[in-house]
């Protein structure tokens, strides 16, 4: 079935494809921006090109945005590839939560009439552009898609150690379809979720997708002929970088549960006999209830930091949890969030 | 608008539902197409708990409904020309339940799909293409729950597995999250602790744990967040409050300052609920807002079921009644 999609959907979208450095929803309408003073080889922003586009960075006005999703919405689903392509790209700028503009997306890769590689190069876009897309689930789901799409699967694990924790997270169907993303796309895509979890605080789905990669690493990291231990020097570093990242953001919770959740992998790295590489780095990782107990201290009153404090003390042995419950009710502390960890395990705060 | 509304302005949010398919041309009519049928289901639930169940034509909501089908997959996409979800399909069921007009429906084919999208870790996919959410295990256990087939999950030991999914995703604070792994979020609470309860596995649910993760939620101006240090969300006094009374524990809460916060964010002028006061209204926050109330009590309203989130008679006599409390009705 043929129709004519408007011009300016096709234009934005090859505009999009290029692709462009970033992109950005700008205020206003095309009669904000036409007389802007843009460098020389800049377009200036017309009726027929309403966007701005300099040195590859691509803002359009909101109001000219929405006009054209009014357009791209309305293509059905079984348009030509070509329309589907310019019009579900559109959508997606607008509404990152399009469920079916998505999925004619993931239609056209199958069909292989769109790469996964360029699936991954939009996404990008929009997880770093327009502030609503980066709460999307559907969008991170996407990028997770794709790149089953473009990596094999690690099929049946044959990993240099007994990984417990991997048979934990993963039933045995889960984890032979898990994508053996190479090295630097795993660090490419802490960037992206780091991105996204500045912009937009306790961002769940960012998290989760932070969750997912952590358990590539932890994967691959185990997997014989994989060029393993790199994966494991990768999430210790990510580790450090999460440590820091929640001394500069004391009430996400978000980020103190996904350090929790990394720390038991790390543990049992520590306490397996694996690479020598690997082991410096980790011994250089200040302990975990040490760092909790003096974030508490500092800030006795966030909520995240005592739920923090309590996956610390959970995740030690009982002998060691046992000897700093002790000191902390022997102080008689006033500080609130020492009174509900006491509570917590069952200690009267004297 | 006046500030501080001490009463629960039903005319008004009636009239609020009445008028949105009214404007069809505007942004935001298109802007949200892609949750059409979940908007239809939220409106209309709301208006059936404010005792106006018949405020929306019954003969277009079921057409709309029917528009919806997507024949390829056999089940309900959000919107006609839509993708067949997890997430419209219950909604279209939900509706057509109330409505007495399942028999519209080849229920085969919408159980075949609900059944297709089971993984083998026990959680269920939205859709063809594989995303994962206990959300989307919420949908497919209440979905065959309430068209009578829930012991489709008897086969093959699906039933088994998709209790084992849930007891995987649940936290040390006694919470459940989206996935495995994921941080515990009120609303994936209460998809997990509803799917337990429409499964018969309470006994999976730390009960003392999770009611008072659930009940910290509530911040000193009444209103609940849905995890912690986040800001209070009208929406939350359904997520929150249907777990709690599940649990039993909806006294656990200070029932009157959250009263007074789902009131405080009506607009007074032209009806509806924004998620807290000075925010624009939308009709999902209405649902969930006197759907809050009506767990709360709160007079002139229907009994609410909280796991399916309709009408508790309906549900009665359909025979799918579990275990829950609500506070007593009070009088006007």
């Amino acid at each position: 079935m043929l129709y004519e999609a408007a011009p300016l959907v096709l234009k934005l979208f090859e505009l999009i494809d290029q692709p462009p450095k970033t992109i950005e929803i700008l205020p206003g309408d095309l009669e904000q921006w036409v007389s802007a003073e843009l460098p020389l080889k800049s377009p200036q922003p017309s009726a027929d090109f309403p966007f701005v586009f300099v040195e590859g960075n691509l803002g359009i006005p909101k109001k000219v945005l929405y006009t054209l999703y009014l357009t791209s919405v309305s293509v059905p689903r079984n348009a030509d590839p070509h329309h589907a392509k310019a019009a579900t790209c559109v959508t997606l700028l607008v509404n990152p939560a399009h469920q079916t503009a998505l999925n004619t997306r993931k239609r056209l890769v199958l069909a292989g009439l769109l790469s996964p590689e360029k699936e991954l190069e939009f996404t990008e876009l929009l997880l770093r552009g327009p502030l609503d897309c980066a709460k999307q689930s559907v969008l991170w789901d996407h990028r997770r898609w794709c790149f089953g799409r473009l990596y094999d699967s690690l099929g049946a694990v044959n990993t240099q150690m007994p990984l417990p924790l991997l048979h934990g997270r993963y039933i045995p169907e889960e984890l032979k379809l898990l994508p053996k993303i190479p090295q630097s796309v795993i660090r490419d895509e802490f960037r992206i979720i780091a991105h996204a979890c500045q912009t937009y605080p306790r961002n769940y789905h960012a998290w989760n997708h932070r969750h997912f990669i952590v358990g590539i690493c932890y994967a691959l990291g185990g997997a014989i002929n994989e060029s393993s231990e790199e994966y494991w020097n990768i999430l210790i570093e990510e580790h450090a970088n999460l440590r820091r990242w929640i001394d500069l953001h004391v009430s996400d919770y978000s980020s103190m549960h996904s350090f929790g959740q990394t720390q038991k992998l790390i543990d049992h790295l520590v306490s397996s006999s694996f690479p020598c590489a690997t082991e410096s780095a980790i011994s250089s990782l200040p302990s975990f209830s040490n760092h909790t107990l003096l974030l508490v201290t500092h800030y006795p009153s966030h909520e995240s930091l005592w739920m923090f404090l309590r996956i610390a003390l959970g995740q030690m042995p009982s002998h060691k949890r046992r000897l700093i419950l002790e000191d902390m009710q022997a102080s008689s502390t006033s500080n609130e969030a020492f009174r509900q960890t006491l509570r917590w395990f069952g200690y009267n705060n004297s | 608008m006046c500030a501080n509304p001490t009463q629960l302005l039903i005319p008004l949010h009636v009239s609020y539902i009445q008028k949105l398919g009214d404007s069809k041309d505007d942004l935001a009519y298109h802007l949200s197409a892609h949750l059409r049928l979940n908007a239809i289901y939220w409106g209309y639930t709301a208006l059936a708990i404010m005792n106006h169940p018949d405020a929306l034509d019954r003969e277009q909501m079921i057409d709309f409904v029917m528009s919806c089908w997507d024949q390829e997959a056999g089940a309900f996409g959000a919107h006609p020309d839509h993708d067949a979800h997890l997430l419209s399909t219950l909604s279209a069921i939900q509706i057509l339940t109330a409505q007495d007009a399942v028999d519209k429906v080849d229920v085969d084919c919408v159980v075949k799909f609900i059944l297709s999208l089971h993984q083998p870790s026990g959680v269920f996919a939205g859709d063809q293409f594989g995303e994962i959410d206990t959300r989307f295990l919420y949908c497919a256990v209440s979905a065959l729950s309430l068209l009578g087939r829930l012991h489709e999950l008897d086969k093959d030991g699906k039933r088994e597995k998709t209790v084992e999914y849930i007891l995987r995703c649940r936290n040390y604070d006694g919470g459940f999250g989206s996935c495995v792994g994921a941080e515990s979020h009120a609303a994936q609470v209460f998809v997990c602790v509803a799917a337990l309860a429409i499964l018969d596995r309470m006994d999976c649910v730390d009960v003392d744990t999770l009611a008072f993760w659930l009940c910290e939620r509530q911040l000193p101006n009444g209103g609940l967040n849905g995890r912690p240090e986040k800001l209070e969300d009208v929406c939350y006094s359904f997520w929150v409050l249907s777990s709690l009374s599940i649990l039993g524990k909806v006294h656990w809460i200070d029932v009157d300052k959250l009263v007074a916060f789902i009131l405080s964010a009506q607009d007074t002028e032209n009806g509806g609920i924004a998620d807290r006061p000075g925010d624009m209204v939308d009709v999902f926050h209405t649902l969930f807002g006197v759907a809050g109330l009506s767990i709360l009590g709160y007079p002139g309203l229907v009994d609410l079921d909280p796991i399916y989130c309709m009408p508790a008679k309906l549900i009665e006599a359909k025979g799918l009644r579990k275990s829950w409390e609500a506070l007593p009705r009070r009088e006007a």
